[in-house]
């Protein structure tokens, strides 16, 4: 009797063919062992899907994207044009957000950095 | 593998920023550098969004996310100072609560340090099926591997945590 290994896993997943559903189905109800593995295999699948999605911490994500956007973008800041440019774009920007993503303030800070660096496209999708 | 239209990236950021903070947090132990990663991932899809064609959206981004982690990994290897996922199992103590769910808080703790044990290969496979709920030929994609190594790195996975939490 050939035993399905890791077929077992694709099953409670849902992820084996009917074919093999069939095969595991049969097998299972000779196998006592099999049948134990597909309950432990279960049962684990469970714990792990139990854990809590958790949330974003409450940090200013939008600000740290933005610090990240514009690390290439000092480079261009040798003039004092695109220094006086980057400083207006970011009066614009909001202050600190609380919000796990503040896409208004994204968007307003990937303007800030258009304005340094017209070589990236437009955000898409803005309203 | 379905053509689904592209999202913008503020889509991108609002419907998957979560799952990828919890993939990263489920893989590290640690919100700081769960955090880190989503800014990264979020500008690595800013910067390729463009280049993308409809196809997998789920694999493009999944992939990105993978290849900017173990970026991480390895940026971190080359400055030992900084503990590596593996070295920094992360438990936390847990705050006063109800007995069911101070009981649940500590099963939670329990599965996340025994994910942490587990090699990063099957840690990862169970993580990007468990947790992020990707198909198997999603996490194919995603980490460029056949769909039966596929199979096995979870079936695997599961086996050493049933162990791990007996």
């Amino acid at each position: 009797m050939k035993h399905p290994g890791d077929l077992l896993s694709a099953y409670v997943d849902g992820e084996a063919s009917a074919a093999e559903r069939r095969m595991i189905d049969e097998h299972i109800g000779e196998c006592a062992g099999c049948r134990d593995d597909l309950a432990d295999l279960a049962e684990v699948r469970g714990l792990v899907q139990s854990l809590a999605l958790l949330e974003m911490p409450k940090t200013d994500t939008a600000s740290g994207i933005a610090r990240r956007l514009l690390r290439p973008a000092l480079a261009w800041a040798f003039s004092g044009l695109a220094v006086a440019a980057l400083a207006l774009g970011l009066a614009f920007a909001p202050g600190e957000s609380e919000s796990t993503f503040d896409l208004d303030a994204l968007r307003d800070q990937h303007t800030a950095r258009l304005v340094v660096d017209p070589g990236i496209s437009t955000v898409r999708g803005g309203p | 593998m379905s053509d689904e239209p592209v999202p913008s990236w503020e889509e991108v950021a609002r419907e998957h920023g979560r799952k990828i903070y919890n993939f990263a947090y489920r893989l590290t132990g640690n919100a700081d550098d769960a955090h880190d990663l989503v800014q990264e991932v979020l500008l690595r899809v800013r910067r390729g969004l463009d280049a993308y064609r409809p196809g997998s959206f789920d694999g493009w981004l999944w992939r990105i996310t993978r290849n900017a982690f173990l970026d991480e990994v390895r940026r971190r290897k080359r400055r030992p100072s900084v503990p590596l996922p593996e070295d920094d199992p992360g438990g936390v103590d847990p705050s006063p609560s109800p007995h069911d769910e101070l009981a649940k808080v500590r099963l939670g703790e329990d599965i996340q340090r025994a994910l942490l044990r587990l090699p990063y290969d099957f840690r990862e496979a169970v993580v990007l099926c468990d947790v992020v709920g990707l198909t198997y030929e999603e996490i194919a994609e995603a980490v460029g591997i056949p769909i039966g190594t596929v199979r096995s790195r979870i079936h695997r996975g599961r086996r050493m945590l049933k162990e791990l939490l007996t």
